[in-house]
């Protein structure tokens, strides 16, 4: 199907912006925080 | 080969992250700069050799704190948009201890299709309403895997965690129970049924971009597809099933094989079913 291509792009797109924000959030430090709270 | 390759990366996928050893010996956890990766895997952080975070517990912690995770989705969603289940069959250390289970002889049987739909209800009840309402992580209470490799070696190592043992600690033995004993006759039941990760990267499987492809014109619908297959699906009517965990065993067919959304072979060869990733119209009707 042609439309796959196009949501494969789209859909990495908004996966690796949801990524990155998270990482300019500082997110990591609240991930090992997290794991270091068990 | 094909087969024994994907056993050998399923070992290493129950291994490496796990490969802390030192904490058995010193009962402590790894708290070192890659527990702030979130592993594509269904492996408990609190296991003492754990090396990496578990992305359901990542998730779940966020919407305890009433933030929304987007890190630990963003990873997640950045792994399913490029390989789609493709970590749930090929690395996940509980699908491997399930398929090793289902290898011993006993009565085998189904479960019904419909149970598919409960892994989205757990993921938006036990990963994300529950804990934003409650402030507490659910999932990783109930968590069959957490039991086995967190819960279990910590009341071993840990005279003080064994005080603590309720209630709550012999339901999740119980849950843990049920599907040892349910993966001994039914192919992966927790995979196909509750994994709120698998859950995720299925929704990935049709835009992913690792595909199985299916040729039509050598397919003679004989159906081993379905017996190879570890969730036991029929390829060959969906190729892009959510279901489909691309661990690849069907591509020893050679009506399947392996492909990309831009219709080439992601390991050189030239795909089979390259005219065939979506079903004819006569095959889906039926």
């Amino acid at each position: 199907m042609r439309w796959r291509p196009v949501a494969f792009v789209l859909t990495f797109v908004a996966a690796a912006s949801l990524f990155a924000y998270g990482y300019f959030r500082e997110e990591l430090g609240e991930v090992m925080f997290n794991a270091a709270m068990l | 080969m094909r087969y024994l390759k994907r056993r050998i990366f399923q070992a290493l996928g129950a291994f490496l992250p796990n490969s802390y050893l030192q904490g058995f010996a010193t009962a402590s956890l790894y708290q070192g700069s890659l527990k702030t990766v979130c592993s594509p895997l269904l492996n408990c952080y609190a296991c003492p050799s754990a090396l990496l975070s578990c992305p359901i517990g990542t998730l779940q912690h966020f919407m305890v704190t009433g933030a929304f995770p987007y890190y630990g989705a963003g990873t997640l969603a950045v792994i399913g948009a490029s390989v789609g289940r493709m970590t749930c069959g090929t690395l996940c250390p509980f699908g491997f201890l399930q398929d090793l289970l289902y290898k011993f002889k006993s009565w085998k049987t189904t479960i019904p299709a419909w149970t598919r739909y409960f892994r989205y209800a757990v993921l938006a009840g036990l990963v994300f309403i529950i804990p934003y309402l409650t402030q507490e992580n659910w999932f990783s209470k109930l968590c069959p895997m957490g039991t086995l490799i967190g819960g279990l070696p910590w009341v071993t190592l840990n005279l003080n965690v064994r005080s603590m043992i309720r209630w709550l600690f012999w339901v999740k033995i119980s849950i843990l129970l049920f599907f040892i004993t349910v993966s001994l006759s039914v192919k992966r039941p927790f995979c196909r049924a509750v994994c709120p990760l698998g859950a995720i990267f299925s929704v990935f499987n049709k835009s992913s971009f690792l595909q199985l492809a299916w040729n039509p014109d050598t397919c003679t619908r004989c159906g081993k597809c379905q017996k190879i297959c570890p969730v036991d699906i029929r390829p060959d009517r969906n190729p892009t099933n959510p279901d489909c965990l691309r661990c690849l065993d069907c591509t020893r067919c050679p009506s399947l094989k392996a492909t990309t959304v831009l219709h080439r072979n992601p390991f050189g060869v030239p795909a089979a079913g390259e005219k065939g990733t979506d079903i004819p119209s006569e095959v889906a009707a039926r």
